[in-house]
């Protein structure tokens, strides 16, 4: 009896699962015309080469294809390449991302519900729209790129070859949908004119070291985390430069702690965030604008933190906090973005010992260092940063 | 009955006892770095007054400096001495090494036994590295990277105020049966039999006459398309592809076949699973390397063959790319990977992915593999089918670093497009 009822089951759903390819949903999606892609669609000309790009938001994305590529972690760019030159161009999709999916792939995995058909439409249709990497002398192509997924703005390279020259260009576009901290952030009337005072030259350091050491609760009591790092520039070339060394932009909603952490009576203007790739350590700094300027240049307040996971789903706090600030420092060394270094004090010397001792005990431990950073909007040889003699680090803890 | 029941749980509960027991009385032992000999194998470079050595532990050795299996936990430590002979700061950049390196207070969150947290977190902490090295003054410690078995490649980058350096460092860590590490090449061919070329035009028809696909063992069914050629030294192709991020694979064993299983599962992240053979020249392919992209399921694979021939005095290889998309059932292998049909796609990847490794010189395509159509695909040894312009292309690797602009494309034939 059971053996037959086993039989019987077993066979339904041999029949079941035969059945779903044929009568999986059909491939659907809106025939929207790229006009309203490409009017928002940045552009950039170098001699020759002409490339227009943009970033398309999830609802987009779904419209477009049809499916939801989000949901995959995958990002469609949409690039328009066009070649006034004499031979022929070459665009690199690896310059964009290193990890770039394939149209094939895409369309593999976002296979499941359709039929046979649908399957084939749908590949169809990710071919057709994909950027192709050949451009002709006198020919302009357009199509996506499909690449890994982030939120808010989107940092990327779209490489070109001709026969004689190479030509790299470099964009940062907001992804539709997402709204950062800083994006609600509004400097303007943040400091009446005349409370602003400006420092000229190496005078900015006893500005600097005059700034609290370290951020709050909202009550303005508990003493948080240390300033542990100074920014010089404006708000705009500090960002392009935080996009391309890989920071991301995030908002106190997702961040690794919720509460937000206070300075000069506020919460902080923005944060970005940076994880692994394996995903169990991240890293955030929150900044501050100060109430002071160098050289007419904006100072923004840095606090830089870390967090492990090691696959628990609550990330702990990294006590070591001059590491996340020696890791945010090489992050923008090696994105480029790092002009000129200088030594300063300002946070407090807190011994490591302090850990483990029950009476003196701190929840982290630092040198006192704040370093200062000039960032650059524009990659910047790692060979050229300037590190400035001003060395006013406490000593070294040991 | 009911006295054996009470017996059985009596013997359960002594049984968890010592089980946890065992755990707590094992503590924290790490050893010193004196009595673990893996800086035997230490590899030294020196450069405009900057000194760098360089050693990496194996998964015993890290466990004995440590304490605790780091190897299990993915993490590979790597130990660094800089020197500085110069007269001003010169400042290490662990970053370089790896971009997502560990910290110390997160490795020593792995020990699990609270009663040693203080000793643990002291001891990762004291065998940290130190980013200033003051002029005159020569400093080590450990950098707790992500692991990688086989050959360890990495960069040791140092700045000053004045200057900057650069050392690559390929380590290799035993512990992994790498696959071309059994390949014999001197014994491949008999000196007679291995054809010099300098003409580019016989060149181009020897290539074009090699066979247009991989086979299955007894040479009678056809596979994956021959759609690469490398030139170079064997040295610098190794080099090159390890620079470019590609891993070396192991040759199958029980074990290896076992970690494969728990990450088909999990769709975890184990990097060097063997790979199945492939047949050119009638042997299995001489070198397989994939590169991992997010999962087990995605990730390219790439094998290679020495061909029986040299080009101006430099060996000739050839091989096959293909990019995972996905795992599908099929019925020769009950599980394998679905390729993404459109071959010339991927092989486009893998030139860029060298050129932008800066490890390309020239590039050039040859006809050989047939073209087949979208509509009249060909399959491979597993069912899979692809589509092509039925070009190979051929790719010279540098042993020095080009970059991008300096890359000369060959016209021998022009790809579609």
């Amino acid at each position: 009896m059971n053996v037959f009822r086993h039989l019987t089951l077993s066979i339904l759903l041999g029949c079941t699962l035969a059945l779903c390819g044929c009568i999986g949903s059909a491939y659907v999606f809106e025939q929207t015309d790229v006009s309203e892609i490409r009017d928002r669609a940045e552009s950039r000309v170098d001699t020759n080469i002409r490339v227009s790009a943009a970033v398309l938001g999830r609802q987009e994305s779904q419209g477009l294809f049809g499916v939801d590529l989000y949901a995959q972690g995958i990002q469609p760019v949409w690039l328009e390449i066009e070649n006034t030159g004499s031979t022929p161009a070459r665009y690199a999709p690896v310059s964009t991302d290193s990890y770039y999916f394939s149209p094939l792939e895409v369309a593999y995995k976002n296979r499941s519900g359709l039929s046979d058909e649908g399957r084939s439409e749908l590949e169809r249709r990710l071919e057709a729209t994909a950027m192709p990497r050949y451009i002709d002398p006198g020919e302009t192509r357009s199509g996506f790129v499909f690449t890994h997924a982030v939120k808010g703005a989107k940092g990327f390279n779209v490489d070109v070859f001709g026969s004689t020259a190479s030509h790299s260009f470099t964009f940062l576009l907001r992804v539709p949908g997402f709204v950062p901290d800083y994006a609600n952030f509004d400097a303007v009337g943040l400091y009446p004119e005349k409370a602003l005072v400006d420092y000229q030259g190496d005078k900015v350091i006893a500005g600097l070291q005059d700034m609290p050491c370290c951020s709050t609760d909202k009550a303005g009591k508990d003493s948080g985390n240390p300033i542990n790092l100074v920014v010089i520039g404006s708000g705009r070339d500090t960002l392009k430069a935080l996009l391309r060394s890989g920071w991301l932009e995030t908002s106190s909603a997702e961040a690794a702690e919720a509460e937000a952490h206070y300075l000069f009576g506020r919460s902080q203007d923005a944060i970005f965030r940076y994880e692994s790739v394996g995903g169990e350590s991240i890293y955030e700094i929150r900044f501050w604008l100060a109430p002071l300027t160098s050289d007419q240049e904006e100072v923004w307040l840095g606090e830089a933190r870390h967090f492990y996971a090691w696959r628990s789903a609550f990330p702990r706090f990294d006590p070591d906090v001059d590491n996340a600030r020696d890791f945010t420092i090489q992050k923008f060394i090696y994105g480029q973005a790092l002009r000129s270094l200088a030594w300063l004090s300002g946070t407090k010397i807190v011994p490591a010992e302090s850990l483990w001792d029950r009476l003196l005990y701190t929840p982290y431990f630092s040198d006192g260092s704040r370093p200062v950073l000039w960032l650059s909007a524009e990659p910047y040889s790692v060979s050229e940063i300037e590190i400035k003699d001003w060395d006013k680090r406490p000593g070294a803890v040991e | 009955m009911i006295s054996q029941r009470i017996t059985s749980i009596i013997a359960c509960a002594v049984l968890l006892f010592t089980v946890a027991l065992a755990g707590c009385a094992g503590g924290f032992e790490p050893q010193s770095i004196e009595s673990v000999p893996f800086r035997e194998r230490s590899v030294t470079k020196v450069k405009d007054g900057v000194r760098v050595t360089s050693a990496v532990p194996d998964k015993k050795e890290a466990r004995d400096l440590f304490g605790v299996p780091l190897y299990q936990k993915r993490v590979q430590p790597v130990w660094i001495e800089v020197e500085n002979r110069t007269d001003e700061s010169v400042w290490f950049l662990p970053f370089g090494v790896d971009h997502d390196y560990h910290t110390p207070l997160e490795i020593a969150a792995l020990n699990r036994k609270s009663s040693a947290r203080e000793r643990a977190e002291k001891h990762f902490l004291s065998n940290g590295v130190q980013l200033e090295v003051k002029p005159g003054e020569i400093r080590s410690g450990f950098v707790f990277t992500n692991l990688d078995e086989g050959t360890k490649a990495f960069n040791v980058d140092l700045f000053s105020d004045e200057n900057s350096w650069q050392f690559t460092f390929f380590i290799n860590v035993p512990g992994l049966a790498i696959d071309h590490h059994k390949v014999d090449f001197t014994a491949l061919y008999p000196d007679e039999d291995i054809v010099s070329y300098s003409d580019p035009a016989a060149f181009v028809q020897a290539l074009q006459d090699l066979p247009c696909c991989t086979t299955d063992a007894k040479g009678e069914s056809q596979g994956d398309p021959l759609n690469l050629v490398l030139i170079g030294d064997p040295i610098d192709i190794y080099y090159a592809v390890i620079r470019a991020n590609w891993d070396e694979t192991e040759v199958v064993t029980a074990a290896s076949g076992l970690k494969t299983a728990m990450s088909f599962i999990t769709g975890g992240e184990y990097r060097y699973s063997p790979v199945s053979s492939l047949y050119v020249f009638g042997r299995r392919q001489d070198i397989a390397l994939q590169r991992i992209r997010s999962n087990i399921h995605e990730r390219n694979h790439f094998r290679l063959w020495l061909a029986p021939m040299t080009f101006m005095g430099e060996s000739v290889w050839i091989g096959q790319i293909s990019r995972d998309i996905g795992v599908r059932f099929a019925k020769k292998t009950i599980t394998t990977h679905k390729i993404d049909p459109d071959v010339d796609e991927t092989r486009e990847f893998l030139l860029e992915n060298l050129a932008y490794s800066q490890v390309l010189s020239k590039f050039a395509y040859v006809g050989g593999v047939g073209p087949a159509s979208r509509e009249e695909p060909r399959s491979n040894l597993t069912g899979d089918p692809y589509y092509t312009d039925g070009l190979r292309v051929v790719l010279w690797i540098s042993a020095e670093l080009k970059d991008l602009q300096e890359i000369q494309y060959v016209q021998w034939s022009d790809p579609e497009g």
